[in-house]
């Protein structure tokens, strides 16, 4: 076999850009700490990685929603917490103002401090996160329970939510109905204490010239003067100035004027596949589920029976409150055992989390020690491929000669 | 015998020498050449017949100067070549592919994919609000634009082969022409018994050429011309020579864009020319397989996210309350012209993060119940909720559902049981469910959307299930793509390790080896020194005969 200079030089170019290749590589591999670069480095392993990366956005994402529902939650229970803690005043006033060592005007006076009480239990229904009413159900934005004043004064009010006027009078001592001036709706569960009824500048006195069912919204007038003036049907503003003016508890509804639900299930996402309720709904915080007991018509009749010195209406209403105790604490629990399991799904998701993010290195990242010493060997073959070369072509016959 | 004879037998050995140098010298100057094959000089002994000694020397004969090459090793590096020639460009593609495709990394499709249903779950988290919205908008237009991005860089790939096949189309026709030429310098040579040695190492080197190109058979007459044919048709003979040219198709591609095809015929047969081999079967399976293989995987992926997608959206109500919205725009035919519909566009509020079905409560309803009637009355609600009917009497009493009275949920109609609240005014609340949004607080739809993300989609089985997920497809899409980028590089490695080898055996022949032209070179000095010396001996001993004649 006859060796030639040409076959030489080819085959030490050749060598020598395998040497430098794989040199190349293992280089590349060591300054980027990473294994895969190209699909072709590990063609099953680059769609393992990909997949992998993929699940590990996921569970990130998961993470986000379970410390999001987390938030939600723990507002949720602060929320719960000082009403519960409200409740235990208020029952502990309704049996101080049970007893029967009280005068009426202790009792009376006790109202204004039930009466706040009761606004910022209402003040609580209304609790919000990050803008969205927590008991509002997926209306999150429509506040649940909105406190509304009625100030009607002129024809003009009429147009507005918050008008009210009374729809007729059968005359002295038949209840007429106080309706929405601008859908028409009964009006309920107006706030005691907040009522008052005048035609110009005479101001009508509660229990001598009329009573109000301030749960149903009702109220009898109990006088001819006062009855005549409330003709049916139609607002008697304009012509007897008749004005009423109230606070009182509504229900949240939509921009159509519909009262609208606030049991909506608001979901998070917490693992594949797993979604997980993390609200409270309006109503089932405030609405007993076994006796359907309301806190507001719970709190509105002891309220009622304060300012009227009725003794066996409070001792009621002590059965009113531990029905709304119970309800507030029952959404308390549930509201707990959720955080559990977010909180267990969340130690969870950071294990998984773990274990991923060491998946994935394991198959991108470069085993550093491996990769360093494959380096050293590749190149002192490079080396030595470098030299024999040089040696070898730098002589022929001629040099000789 | 003469004399005069031995003079004539040294001359011989002077002028071979001669020869033998200019050879080595050709050899040593084009050692570097490629293509050159190294030549060697061919003598024999010269002789005569002779009446007293039988056969008498007469001096060296030169027969010829050699071509040292073996046609039939060419051959096989020609074989190789046009498979070196495929696969090069089948390796050069997948590396192009791999380069689009940029994965594993941060900035490929799949990050973005991820990012996008990251953002529907972080709308799921905050549904009504206006920058969770817009960050949905936002990686849902990255998602697009990086389906865009990677289509318009597979359709620039795809037309760069169209330009790469012209080019070599002119290469072909510029080596035939070439052949074309040698094959009449050959003959002329030839034809006079000489050897046309150097056109021969042209010719052979423009074939090695064309057989990177093209895959052809040939075959040499006696004059050394040769006969090319591809594809079964001539394409240089002695007597002739035939181009191949370009044609232009096109072809309306799913999105209304023009897609040209570069085509190869013969140019005075105008019969169709495919290759079976060579860079331009490599650029033509480029352009009709391994690229549009992948095109068509990503608008698959592209279409059935906007389908999915699409479905759901509609379905859900934006923070106007309204549904039927599109997500991406439905119009759109694959990764090529994906994007988001007008009306995400306009406003991110039309984005439907809520699921229909509002809980509306009714207003109280005053109702008096005639017993036996069928139906009694409506409530005036279809789809009332269970459990939220409650009728009470004046008195305050609540009857019992069931024994007392009946609702039919879906229609609203109720109907009394007991003929004891015949005729009795009843108050009626209850809420019903509005086919309207569920509220801007729902993130039902959102929700829907994100965990698209983790449901299997695609890759129908026979039955029509889909069995992977959009980041399965994709990652056994990238997967594939890596095989074949494999299966690609070391075809080319195998044949180009042949071609190596076939070329080392080649060079072991027509190689110049400057030890061995070196120690011929010193061989012929001695040679031609020693035939010098045989002339002043033969002129010395004349000189003497002369002189011995004058005196």
């Amino acid at each position: 076999m006859r060796i030639t200079m040409y076959e030489l030089t080819q085959q030490m170019e050749t060598q020598l850009d395998s040497s430098y290749s794989d040199l190349s590589n293992v280089q590349e591999q060591l300054s980027t700490g990473k294994r895969l670069l190209k699909p072709s480095d590990g063609p099953v392993d680059t769609a393992n990685d990909i997949k992998l990366k993929g699940q590990l956005a996921e569970e990130t994402q998961y993470h986000t929603n379970i410390q999001d529902g987390l938030n939600f939650m723990n507002v949720t229970d602060t929320a719960m917490q000082s009403m519960e803690t409200i409740v235990q005043r208020l029952r502990e006033l309704a049996v101080q103002g049970s007893s029967d060592t009280l005068s009426s005007s202790d009792r009376a006076n006790m109202q204004p401090e039930v009466d706040q009480l009761f606004r910022q239990l209402i003040t609580l229904t209304n609790t919000d996160y990050n803008g969205d009413y927590v008991f509002g159900g997926t209306q999150s934005k429509i506040e649940p329970f909105p406190v509304q004043s009625s100030t009607a004064s002129t024809a003009a009010d009429y147009a507005g939510l918050k008008m009210a006027y009374y729809d007729g009078s059968g005359g002295v001592g038949v209840a007429a109905q106080i309706r929405n001036g601008f859908d028409n709706t009964p009006i309920t569960n107006i706030l005691p204490g907040s009522f008052k009824l005048s035609i110009g500048n005479t101001n009508y006195v509660e229990g001598a010239d009329f009573t109000v069912d301030y749960v149903n919204g009702t109220i009898t007038p109990l006088n001819a003067a006062l009855a005549a003036n409330m003709s049916p049907g139609t607002p008697n503003y304009a012509a007897g100035a008749l004005k009423m003016t109230f606070d009182y508890v509504s229900r949240g509804k939509d921009v159509f004027g519909n009262t609208v639900g606030n049991t909506g299930s608001v979901m998070r996402e917490i693992a594949n596949g797993v979604t997980a309720q993390i609200n409270i709904g309006g109503d089932e915080l405030t609405v007993n589920s076994q006796d359907g007991v309301d806190m507001m018509g719970a709190m509105i009749r002891f309220e009622q029976n304060l300012m009227n010195n009725n003794t066996q209406g409070i001792n009621a209403a002590i059965g009113e409150i531990d029905d709304t105790n119970q309800s507030v604490l029952s959404a308390q629990t549930q509201n707990g055992a959720r955080i559990n399991r977010f909180q267990t799904t969340l130690t969870q998701n950071e294990n998984q989390n773990t274990q991923t993010t060491g998946l994935i290195s394991d198959l991108e990242d470069v085993d550093m020690a491996d990769a360093a010493t494959k380096f050293s060997t590749m190149n002192t073959v490079y080396q030595a491929a470098l030299k024999s070369a040089a040696m070898t072509m730098q002589h022929t016959l001629a040099d000789y000669l | 015998m003469s004399l005069f004879s031995v003079l004539n037998v040294a001359t011989t050995g002077l002028t071979a020498s001669q020869l033998g140098m200019d050879v080595a010298g050709q050899n040593i100057t084009n050692a570097d050449v490629d293509g050159y094959s190294r030549k060697r000089l061919n003598t024999t002994a010269s002789y005569r017949s002779d009446g007293t000694y039988g056969q008498m020397g007469m001096g060296v004969d030169v027969i010829n100067i050699q071509r040292m090459r073996s046609g039939f090793i060419d051959d096989e590096i020609r074989d190789q070549t046009q498979q070196v020639g495929y696969y090069t460009q089948i390796d050069q593609t997948y590396q192009n592919l791999q380069g689009i495709f940029n994965e594993p990394s941060t900035t490929g499709l799949q990050e973005y994919m991820d990012q996008f249903f990251a953002s529907w779950q972080n709308l799921a988290n905050n549904p009504a609000d206006t920058s969770a919205r817009t960050m949905v908008k936002t990686d849902g237009e990255i998602l697009c634009t990086t389906f865009n991005n990677l289509s318009t860089q597979l359709s620039n790939a795809r037309q760069a082969m169209n330009d790469q096949i012209t080019q070599d189309a002119n290469k072909v026709n510029q080596l035939t022409k070439d052949i074309y030429n040698l094959n009449s310098e050959i003959a002329s040579v030839q034809s006079t018994g000489q050897n046309a040695n150097d056109s021969l190492d042209k010719r052979d080197q423009d074939m090695t050429q064309l057989a990177n190109l093209i895959d052809f058979t040939s075959q040499e007459n006696s004059l050394g011309q040769v006969t090319i044919s591809t594809g079964g048709s001539l394409i240089v003979s002695p007597a002739y020579q035939q181009n191949i040219e370009t044609t232009t198709s096109t072809y309306k591609a799913a999105d209304g864009s023009t897609i040209t095809n570069i085509g190869l015929r013969f140019a005075d047969s105008k019969i169709n020319y495919m290759p079976s081999s060579g860079e331009i079967r490599g650029y033509i399976d480029s352009r009709d397989q391994a690229i549009p293989e992948y095109q068509a995987q990503l608008d698959t992926l592209a279409n059935t996210l906007v389908s999915k997608v699409n479905a759901i959206h509609e379905s859900g109500y934006d923070l106007n309350g309204v549904s039927g919205n599109d997500f991406f725009d439905p119009t759109s035919t694959g990764a090529s012209d994906i994007k988001l519909s007008p009306s995400i566009e306009s406003s991110v509020q039309n984005i439907a993060a809520a699921a229909g079905g509002q809980t509306i409560v009714a207003p109280p309803q005053n109702l008096v119940l005639t017993y036996g009637q069928q139906p009694e009355a409506n409530l005036g609600h279809a789809n009332v909720n269970q459990n939220s009917v409650i009728v009470t009497t004046a008195g305050g009493t609540t009857l019992t559902e069931g024994t007392d009275y009946q609702v039919d949920y879906q229609t609203g109609d109720i109907q009394l049981l007991d003929a004891g609240y015949n005729g009795t005014p009843l108050t009626v609340t209850y809420s019903y469910t509005a086919g309207s949004s569920q509220g801007t607080g729902d993130n039902t739809n959102a929700l829907a959307i994100a965990q698209l993300q983790e449901q299997m989609t695609m890759n129908n089985d026979s039955l029509g299930n889909p069995t992977s997920t959009f980041d399965e497809n994709y990652a056994s899409m990238i997967g594939q793509m890596g095989e074949e980028a494999n299966e690609a590089k070391s075809n080319l490695d195998s044949r180009t390790s042949l071609v190596t080898q076939y070329q080392n055996q080649q060079d072991a022949i027509s190689g110049v080896s400057l030890d061995e032209e070196m120690a011929n070179l010193v061989q012929l000095q001695h040679t031609y020194e020693a035939s010098a010396r045989v002339v002043t001996t033969a002129g010395t001993m004349l000189d003497s005969l002369i002189a011995m004649v004058i005196t």
